[in-house]
């Protein structure tokens, strides 16, 4: 499995929301953010830009490994 | 850019589906080959089913054809491995099936004349349907970047 995705979670956490609230305004289910977070699911490139649009990132600030 | 799908879900979803069919096909292939192997049915009690088996069959190998999708995700050395080897399993099989069903004498030099000359034949048809069906999915799938 994949890393953990801190990233996400500081700029959710940034925006004050919480997975739920961050997985309403996507139109996702709670456990898909809690399972990008915790590195156990590869979104697909529309489910990234929809998350970044959400929280006003770009895929480089959540996506990309240092 | 509007509310999206959840595509893990979606994803699982379409996994379960897909193994259900599997489990599904698998299965009639298996009911398929008791009645006529074990229960020596006669064709017509188990059309039905027949027709069902190889229509999906014909469904999987044409959709994958047009979607491009047919061994074109593979290396060329791969490809001519696969095709050898289905064009071998099923050359087998025809000729045991043949050898079993036709009642062939494997004594009588005519008889194993006949079925090698059938194995021959069957297995040059094969494989010039194999290539065939290669080069059209490669065809439709280069269709998609063009």
């Amino acid at each position: 499995m994949g890393d953990k995705n801190n990233k996400l979670k500081l700029a959710r956490i940034e925006r004050d929301l919480t997975q739920e609230q961050l997985a309403d305004k996507i139109g996702v289910t709670r456990q898909t953010i809690g399972l990008i977070e915790a590195g156990k699911y590869n979104p697909t490139i529309k489910l990234c830009i929809a998350i970044c649009k959400e929280l006003n990132k770009t895929l480089d600030d959540i996506f990309w490994e240092d | 850019m509007g509310k999206i799908i959840d595509e893990r879900i979606l994803a699982g979803k379409r996994k379960i589906n897909s193994s259900a069919f599997g489990i599904c096909f698998l299965a009639l292939w298996g009911i398929l080959l008791y009645r006529q192997l074990i229960l020596h049915q006669d064709i017509r009690e188990y059309a039905d089913i027949f027709l069902l088996t190889v229509g999906i069959s014909i469904y999987v190998v044409v959709n994958n054809i047009l979607q491009g999708f047919y061994y074109t995700y593979r290396s060329r050395s791969t490809q001519k491995k696969t095709l050898l080897i289905g064009a071998l399993t099923g050359t087998i099989v025809f000729s045991t099936v043949q050898v079993l069903i036709m009642n062939y004498d494997l004594t009588n030099g005519k008889d194993v004349s006949k079925l090698i000359l059938q194995a021959i034949i069957f297995l040059a048809v094969w494989i010039a349907c194999q290539h065939a069906l290669f080069k059209i999915s490669e065809k439709q799938a280069d269709k998609d970047i063009e």
